[in-house]
């Protein structure tokens, strides 16, 4: 079966690690990172397809939603599917991150055990 | 002009315009285009006309200048201005000369009548004046004069000394002139054309009319009779008058054919619409009446169901439907339109963390996927618990997505339970399971047994409160090992005696300590604290049941002892002042009370036996008997020989069901109930107990069991010359039966010696008794009959003697 790689991004190691964790352990393969902008970085390369893509709202310097415009700006990522993070209660952010980029919001605290189970649905 | 007839004043007709009709077109064009040639032609004659009239007038003034051409040249010759003058006249006279002028060779002599040209081309006008001068004057410009027509004419000379020409002269003439002559011609032209004009509009207007006209307008008026109202409308129906248009063979036939052809496909198709129409119309009705009544059913059930039911929609707010149950629950009308959430959990306990994230899940619910919706729930809670002290009200809350044609949550389905009274009887039914079990673990273990437990346990806690209010350093040093210890004991104890909530509690606190002992750290009491509480309550549950279940039963006991004993004492008053034989009487008396205190009732003991039976009945394949027991009065039996009687019946029912009464086919064919029956009486007599048993079944086989008896190594004489009795008494032998097969119940010959045998050791006995005359005829060798056990009158307890003494 070919490889599926799922990107994280998010400032919170303890999150970043933990969800790695728990896809590594479903033979995904994550590239992870704590900086959205390395984030955008990696994907110009284009060096391996991400699958779905896990990114945090609040983050320094270049925020989930500026990351998400990157990607679906990318031709490749048009449709790919983007779980967006959040703590916080945004309904405006959210119905942006919905209507403009397709994104599907998360709030923390996650249930990993479920978002395994979906994501395996999600991208299989 | 009317070129079309409308017969019904036909609306297509008058709405067109006439000019842009093909009739009216066609007129047009005939017309103009006739009327063009006409005027080319014409033309062409009018200036054909004109030409030869100017040359006849050139003709003309030819002869004119020949005819005067002697007396000019003789004027001249001679120059004779009179006779110029007068010759000059002659010409002008003439109706085609409007001037002339003539001179000589040597121009010594010129003469000029009229209208002439210089050789300039400037026209002057020569008259001759009252004195017979010649007088020149500038002739008006403009005109036709303007274009005079000039002949050039030698002059001769006839004299014969003259030269040949003599002069040249000039003859005027003038377009007027010509024009004047052409006058008629060109009116007569002019006026053919106009009648050949008219006639021939004449002729297109009745032949357009006739051939392209009337046809179209008849085409017209019956292709708007032809409309979808008019039904009944065909070209082909003579009635109608139409048939005309389609015999035509021309193109307005073609056309009314097609016409005709185009009006059934619109039928049909009218007819196809119309069906489809009235079935779509059936279709919406039905489906309106559907969703009317889903929607009256709808707004009913949301007006009467017990429940709270809502939908959340954008931006967490409730949509403006919803049960009319909801308003009780949360205790206000005010619920449309607010924000779910704080509305919902308005008044709990629920903190503003909490339902932020509740509404943030909201938020991200709506118009996403189902799985984002699986991914959130988990945020919306589940329970609350709203308001407080009484009215305090216990609410199940389901979240479930409604989703729309794209598969996207639309809206999320709310659905509000108040569980208040169903939770207050789950915690009642826990709570008395909890105190049956506890029941069952004291009862078990025995009422005194739990007594000691519970004391050692309460001064082993007490001992674990006092550790736990010492410092932390006393607690540290030996303090918790110490409070382990105690706990330990309790659990063990607990353990021992089976009281497993009591061990379960006890564990808990017993881990805490043990935890706080491997960390090594200062403690947090709190826990462990909370954990020793719980063990005390748990020992209060305990000791709450025994109080209120077990002590009664206790207490009962311990009244019929002190009955008891109150009555010892009696007894014992008397038998200070009795003889000495009275007492064994009141020893035996005193013995029988106490082992009276656990005697059964006789109809109990049947009662066991019956539901024992069942249980035979059904190992042996056969519908279970009714047992039918009748007793003289109420017996008691003291416990042990209880047990014994019961032994008996049971070896007896054994027999019944294995060897008397019969299968259900069986008993039909002899004319008996298809259910077999058992009977027990009891009656008394001075010394003993006759208790009668007996069945309705086929009997014992005497017959079998002679035979038997004499094929066991005996003499075949012996057994034929002992009676039915002395046959039937061998049942109560070693070894003999008269079934046919042994069973896993009865026929092994082995149990009927021994009822008998424990009966007499226990001065009883068991006889067989039967119930037909021994001349009666016999079916297959069997008699019917019962058993008779009698049993001493010691078997009971005889409540009357102590009446008879407590009333002594």
């Amino acid at each position: 079966m070919k490889e599926k790689y799922i990107m994280i991004v998010d400032d919170s190691d303890e999150i970043r690690k933990r969800l790695k964790s728990l896809l590594e352990g479903e033979s995904y393969q994550v590239l992870d990172f704590s900086d959205s902008g390395q984030a955008a970085e990696y994907l110009k390369t284009n060096e391996n397809p991400v699958s779905l893509f896990i990114l945090d709202y609040h983050m320094p310097v270049m925020n989930g939603l500026e990351l998400c415009d990157k990607i679906r700006k990318t031709d490749q990522y048009k449709g790919t599917p983007i779980f967006m993070l959040t703590s916080e209660r945004n309904p405006a952010l959210m119905k942006k991150g919905k209507q403009e980029y397709k994104a599907e919001w998360l709030v923390k605290p996650l249930n990993p055990g479920l978002m395994i189970k979906f994501i395996s649905k999600i991208i299989a | 002009m009317k070129i079309y007839s409308s017969k019904k004043n036909s609306k297509a007709l008058a709405s067109m315009n006439l000019s842009r009709s093909i009739a009216i077109k066609l007129i047009r064009y005939i017309f103009l285009t006739y009327f063009m040639v006409t005027l080319t032609v014409t033309s062409i004659q009018l200036y054909s006309e004109y030409l030869q009239t100017e040359n006849e007038i050139v003709t003309s003034m030819e002869t004119i200048s020949q005819s005067f051409n002697r007396t000019l040249a003789n004027a001249i010759w001679n120059y004779d201005g009179g006779i110029l003058t007068e010759a000059l006249n002659g010409i002008v006279n003439s109706e085609t000369v409007v001037g002339v002028r003539v001179y000589d060779v040597d121009r010594m002599l010129e003469g000029a009548i009229g209208y002439v040209k210089d050789r300039d081309d400037n026209i002057f006008k020569y008259n001759i004046d009252q004195d017979g001068k010649l007088k020149r004057e500038e002739a008006t410009p403009g005109g036709v004069l303007n274009s005079l027509i000039s002949h050039r004419f030698n002059i001769k000379g006839s004299d014969p000394n003259a030269p040949g020409i003599v002069g040249v002269g000039y003859i005027y003439s003038s377009q007027e002139v010509v024009f004047n002559r052409v006058k008629y011609g060109f009116m007569m032209i002019f006026i053919t054309s106009i009648i050949k004009t008219l006639a021939l509009w004449v002729i297109a207007y009745i032949f357009v009319s006739t051939i392209v006209a009337r046809p179209l307008s008849d085409l017209i008026n019956a292709s708007e009779e032809m409309n979808p109202r008019n039904k009944d409308f065909s070209f082909k129906d003579d009635k109608l008058g139409k048939t005309d248009l389609i015999k035509r063979e021309d193109e307005v036939g073609v056309l009314a054919n097609s016409l005709e052809d185009m009006r059934k496909e619109l039928l049909n198709r009218d007819k196809k619409i119309n069906d489809y129409s009235v079935n779509l119309e059936n279709k919406v009705k039905e489906r309106t009446n559907k969703l009317a009544a889903k929607t009256k059913d709808i707004a009913s059930m949301l007006e009467n169901i017990s429940l709270g039911i809502c939908t959340v929609i954008e931006d967490g707010y409730i949509h403006r439907e919803y049960s009319s149950h909801l308003e009780e629950i949360l205790e206000t009308s005010e619920i449309a339109g607010k924000n779910a959430v704080d509305l919902l959990f308005s008044n709990s306990q629920v903190g503003v963390d909490v339902k932020q994230q509740m509404k943030a899940c909201l938020d991200s619910i709506i118009h996403s996927y189902d799985y984002t919706f699986e991914l959130n729930r988990h945020l919306l809670l589940t329970e609350v618990e709203l308001g407080s002290g009484p009215g305090k009200k216990n609410i199940d809350i389901t979240w479930e997505p409604i989703y729309d044609e794209e598969d996207h949550v639309e809206k999320v389905l709310v659905t509000i339970k108040d569980v208040t009274e169903i939770r207050k009887l789950k915690e009642d039914v826990k709570k008395q399971k909890a105190i049956d079990k506890i029941t069952i673990e004291i009862i078990k273990y025995g009422v005194e047994g739990y007594i000691d437990f519970h004391s050692g346990s309460i001064d082993h806690l007490d001992q674990c409160k006092k550790i736990l209010a010492t410092s932390q350093y006393e607690k540290s040093v030996l303090g918790y090992r110490n409070l382990l210890r105690y706990l330990h004991t309790i659990k063990g104890n607990a353990r021992t005696c089976g009281f497993s909530m009591m061990t379960d509690s006890v564990h808990f606190a017993e881990e805490e300590v043990k935890k706080i002992i491997d960390n090594g750290s200062v403690a947090d009491d709190s826990v462990l604290s909370e954990n020793l509480s719980h063990v005390e309550r748990m020992l209060d549950e305990y000791h709450n049941v025994y109080l209120s279940k077990l002590r009664n039963i206790d207490a009962t006991s311990r009244a019929e002892h002190t009955e008891l004993i109150d009555f010892a004492k009696k007894a014992l008053r008397r038998l200070d002042s009795s003889k000495n034989e009275s007492k064994i009487w009141f020893a035996d008396c005193i013995a029988g009370q106490i082992e009276g205190l656990n005697a059964v009732p006789f109809e109990d003991l049947v009662g066991k036996l019956s539901a024992n039976i069942h249980s035979l009945a059904e190992d042996l394949g056969i519908d279970p008997p009714d047992v039918h027991f009748d007793q003289e009065e109420t017996f008691y039996l003291y416990k042990s020989k209880a047990k014994l009687l019961s032994d008996v019946f049971v070896h007896c029912m054994r027999n019944s069901l294995d060897h008397g009464i019969e299968c259900k086919e069986m008993r039909v064919q002899a004319g008996k109930r298809e259910k077999g029956s058992i009977f027990i009486k009891v009656s008394r007599s001075q010394q003993s107990l006759q208790i009668d048993f007996w069945d309705d079944g086929v009997g014992l086989n005497i017959g079998l069991l002679r035979e038997k008896y004499s094929t066991d190594g005996r003499d075949h004489s012996v057994s034929q010359g002992m009676s039915d009795k002395e046959v039937a008494d061998l049942i109560f032998s070693s070894g003999v039966s008269t079934a046919e097969k042994v069973t896993d119940i009865s026929g092994r010959g082995v149990g009927m010696d021994a009822i008998r045998g424990f009966l007499q050791e226990n001065e009883g006995d068991i006889g067989i008794v039967f119930t037909n005359d021994v001349n009666a005829e016999r079916q297959g060798g069997f008699r019917p009959f019962k058993f008779t056990i009698k049993v001493p009158i010691s078997f009971i307890f005889d409540r009357s003697s102590k009446e008879e003494l407590s009333a002594s």
